[in-house]
């Protein structure tokens, strides 16, 4: 990431009783019943800072049960979280691999179910959704980090990015499940990458050669790979293969992942695990660690990164943008992200 | 399926009893999940014995037309152990009963209804949920992807809408429909373009809706098979890239989650090459825009797998049609798309005075002879580019250039064979006697282009008396131990095949305002067996000699080819 992101200290959320959601009165009655017993068991404190209410069977306490669709897993929510309409919902923009955690978010902030949600959020990629926070045409964007063009045109324009890492993620080397090697270090990895590994046996496994995959050039992967992993270095020539493009034109591209016994791969962990057919791959440790959920919000997994939440700097104070944010590094915010697939930021 | 719930449409009371004590007896039998179905399919299979079993469709009745269809019950459908392999298909003899609407710029409808099934009731509840399909469409507001309100407030009011229905597969007893509603939405500073499509595949036999899982031997492991290729097939597009990304496909669906899985109520249509999985609102892990995404998955990726023959041809069922005698037949369409299957190249061969291009496509594992033909073919033309020479006569600032396309497509069993140039390097002295225009441009798209040479230049031409001038393109079918099938062996023994192809030509040149041919004039025929007829050259037409003869124009009693 460049050196220039600010990383903002996360709060936690401060906008309870925002437009409070219509409870029917049984729910009502439920919702007040708890909230006394809480207080009474000196529960107070976690409440104010958006911290869940636990109930005995684990999960956060809603005051009423949503038909939210694919997402819900049957699990309820308090309702401490600010509440919008499609009209008060902050303009919110970003890149492809945050669309299910901004679909979940809005449909949690406007009370409807992911069906319902969806037409109302445009992700417009990643480049345009910087493009777009700078031009003022939206407020908040869920976004991978930007690049140096990016920055240098919100410097263009005046503006200042605070950025926000709401999700954690990481990037992760796969290889065929039968592969005997549990682990590599960075060094070996830059050396296979660098062609100067070019065999299994030197690191520890079966007599076999390395075929050591890597993504398209200017791809978001690639360009993660070369940042994180290859610093100052240049990877060898991958392998290619020719794709039909459109209109029939053969084009020669990238060899994509092949989960023969002697591949290497580079993916993030967000789009592997529970991948179809993850079963057949393994994702190996680095330095001794392997890739969890729990080694990469503590960031012991070495090639750690996350997706971002962007504003302009001068978003006032309580604005619509920032309570979204607010709730989304909340425990429960969290808890909605780690339903969705994602690693929680803390 | 459009009956009360979960009853197959059009399953009488007495069926529905006669199929229950069959399913028992089986059931006591031990032989429910244990078919065997290794008999050669019959020819005709409309008119084959009773079935014995028909599987329960989730019903179509009482539902949106457009919400998803529900998980379908798998738990009726028998295993079938050795499914035939398939090469080609059974023409349902239904006719299509065409309705248009149009207001000019407004609107425009093509849908049909159909006719020709025996049993009225299920030819009504099929023409019924086609049309309430029609009206929802019509009648549906914004299709509900994702941030389509961001750039389409609700409520407004399309200013144009499209709606077409295509049968897309209309075989073995099996119709795919595919239902396209396009609409474009002008707001104040732009357009906006939306697309939906919706399908539909019914069971001729039963009116059920034929869910993806029924499709296979085993439905219990068919969507774990289905999802493993459309596994393989998203992973080499990189779908979880932003496109953005060198050589990206900007057409194909972009992932927001991993890949998981399809579900077997996962909307599709079959076409004659494959199965098709369409991508839209509906498949929320991938993000299509507004507009449905689609890949194809060949038939072939699951040779030995679909039973689609034994679950609804080749049951032992009384003919559904009105029509009684032979059905017309196709082959099954191969699909060359995706590089994983097909050998490919786009080359420049060196030349320093013609500017060469070699572009080349054939099927990976193709037998050895084809295999040596395709590679002999190719070093010939490699070789000839080579040592093509600029000619003298170019028009001012006219570039010398050559270009060579070979493609080799496996057609039922046989193996088709295109190999065309164009050019307008052709040598003096080779010209048509008296041609004035062997040059053209390289810009020219009038006509047939000028070939390079009418020299026989390749080995596989030795022999053909092609006027290259004029016919630029050799084409050829074999057989697959690299024999080349001959005009006549295509026809049953006693046919008078040049008569046959004198009718067949003459239909199309009526309509086409072409000249007319006669038997004396159908002699050094170049053709090649395609998948739904033979495309011929008849040298004696000259440029009027083109023509494609579907198999139906034929008869197919008439041909031997499916019978190999």
């Amino acid at each position: 990431m460049p050196e220039e992101i600010v990383k903002k200290e996360t709060k936690k959320c401060n906008c309870p009783g925002k437009e409070s959601k219509p409870l029917s009165r049984v729910v009502t009655i439920l919702v007040m019943f708890l909230v006394l017993l809480m207080v009474g068991a000196g529960c107070s404190r976690e409440m104010e800072n958006g911290g869940p209410e636990v109930n005995s069977g684990g999960q956060t306490q809603s005051g009423e049960e949503k038909d939210s669709g694919d997402n819900s897993g049957g699990q309820t929510y308090s309702d401490d979280a600010p509440s919008f309409t499609p009209e008060t919902y902050p303009r919110v923009d970003g890149s492809t691999v945050t669309i299910p955690l901004s679909e979940a978010l809005a449909a949690r902030m406007m009370d409807m179910s992911m069906e319902e949600v969806r037409p109302y959020i445009l992700h417009n990629k990643t480049h345009q959704a910087y493009v777009n926070l700078i031009e003022k045409k939206t407020d908040l964007i869920f976004v991978t980090a930007p690049s140096e063009e990016e920055l240098a045109l919100a410097k263009g324009a005046g503006v200042e990015f605070e950025i926000i890492p709401v999700v954690s993620e990481a990037f992760v080397f796969l290889v065929n499940a039968d592969n005997p090697i549990a682990g590599l270090t960075p060094a070996e990895l830059q050396n296979i990458y660098t062609g100067k590994m070019t065999n299994w046996s030197e690191v520890g496994g079966k007599d076999l050669d390395i075929i050591p995959y890597q993504r398209p050039v200017n791809s978001g992967s690639q360009t993660g790979f070369l940042d994180m992993v290859m610093p100052g270095l240049t990877p060898m020539d991958p392998p290619m293969e020719q794709v039909v493009a459109e209109m029939g034109m053969l084009i020669d591209a990238v060899a994509s992942f092949e989960n023969g016994e002697g591949a290497i791969g580079y993916s993030y962990y967000y789009f592997v695990m529970d991948m179809w057919g993850a079963e057949n791959i393994k994702l190996i440790e680095v330095d001794g660690t392997a890739p969890t959920p729990e080694s990469i919000t503590s960031g012991t997994y070495p090639f750690t990164t996350a997706y971002y939440a962007i504003m302009r700097r001068d978003e006032p104070e309580e604005s619509p943008a920032r309570q979204v944010v607010s709730w989304l590094l909340s425990d429960e915010g969290q808890t909605l992200a780690e339903e969705t697939g994602y690693v929680r930021v803390k | 399926m459009f009956g009360s719930n979960r009853t197959p449409l059009g399953l009488n009371r007495t069926r529905l009893l006669l199929s229950l004590f069959i399913a028992t007896s089986l059931l006591i039998s031990g032989c429910t999940k244990l078919t065997n179905t290794q008999e050669t399919p019959p020819v005709n299979p409309a008119d084959s014995t009773p079935e014995i079993q028909t599987p329960d469709a989730a019903s179509n009745n009482n539902r949106d037309p457009l919400e998803p269809a529900p998980q379908p019950d798998l738990s009726n459908l028998i295993t079938i152990l050795n499914p035939s392999t398939f090469k080609t298909l059974y023409v349902n003899p239904i006719t299509f009963i065409p309705s248009q609407q149009e207001v000019p710029g407004v609107i425009w409808q093509s849908t049909f209804t159909i006719e020709g099934l025996k049993d009225q009731s299920i030819q009504d509840a099929i023409n019924q949920d086609l049309t309430n399909l029609y009206t929802a469409l019509e009648e549906a507001g914004l299709p509900p992807y994702r941030g389509i309100f961001q750039r389409i407030p609700p409520g407004t009011q399309p200013v144009s809408s499209n709606l077409n229905a295509t049968s897309a597969f209309n075989f073995e007893n099996l119709l795919s429909v595919a239902v396209y509603a396009d609409q474009t939405y002008t707001m104040e500073d732009r357009s906006e373009y939306t697309s939906r499509l919706e399908a539909r595949n019914y069971n001729l036999r039963t009116g059920d809706i034929v869910p993806l899982p029924e499709l296979f031997a085993n439905p219990e492991t068919a969507m774990n098979r289905i999802n493993d290729e459309v596994a393989k097939m998203l992973s080499s597009q990189h779908p979880d890239e932003e496109p953005g990304f060198e050589n990206g496909l900007y057409w194909f669906p972009r992932l927001t989650a991993p890949f998981k899985g399809l579900e077997a109520n996962q909307k599709y249509y079959l076409q004659p090459s494959g199965i098709v999985i369409i991508f839209d609102h509906q498949t929320p892990d991938f993000d299509t825009g507004f507009y449905p995404a689609q890949i194809t998955l060949p038939f072939h990726l699951f040779e030995g797998e679909l039973a689609i023959r034994e679950r609804f041809a080749d049951s032992r069922g009384t003919n559904p049609y009105l029509t009684t005698g032979t059905r017309d037949q196709q082959f099954v369409q191969s699909d060359t798309f995706f590089t994983q299957q097909i050998t490919a190249g786009d080359e420049t061969v060196e030349n320093s005075s013609v500017r060469t291009y070699l572009h080349f496509r054939y099927p990976n594992n193709m037998p050895p002879a084809i295999q040596a033909l395709a590679e002999t073919t190719l070093e010939e033309s490699r070789q000839f580019l080579k040592t093509l020479t600029s000619p003298k006569k170019l028009s001012a600032g006219e570039e010398p250039y050559a270009e060579f396309s070979l493609d080799i497509t496996d057609v039922g069993p046989f193996y088709t064979l295109r190999h065309s140039v164009y050019s307008n390097c052709v040598p003096d002295g080779v010209r048509p006697a008296g041609s004035t225009d062997g040059v053209r441009p390289a810009s020219s798209t009038d006509g047939v282009r000028p070939a390079y040479s009418g020299e026989s230049v390749f080995t596989i031409r030795e022999g053909q008396p092609l006027d290259l001038t004029t016919n630029p393109s050799f084409f050829a079918s074999y057989e697959a131990d690299g024999r080349r099938v001959t005009l006549e062996s295509c026809f049953a023994p006693g046919v008078d095949y040049k008569a046959l192809l004198a009718v067949a030509y003459n239909k199309h040149a009526t309509q086409y305002g072409y000249p007319t041919i006669r038997e004396d004039q159908i002699d050094n025929v170049s053709f090649l067996i395609g998948h739904t007829g033979l495309e011929c050259y008849f040298p004696d037409l000259g440029s009027y000699g083109y023509m494609g003869i579907e198999y139906k124009d034929l008869g197919c009693e008439n041909l031997t080819i499916f019978d190999r």
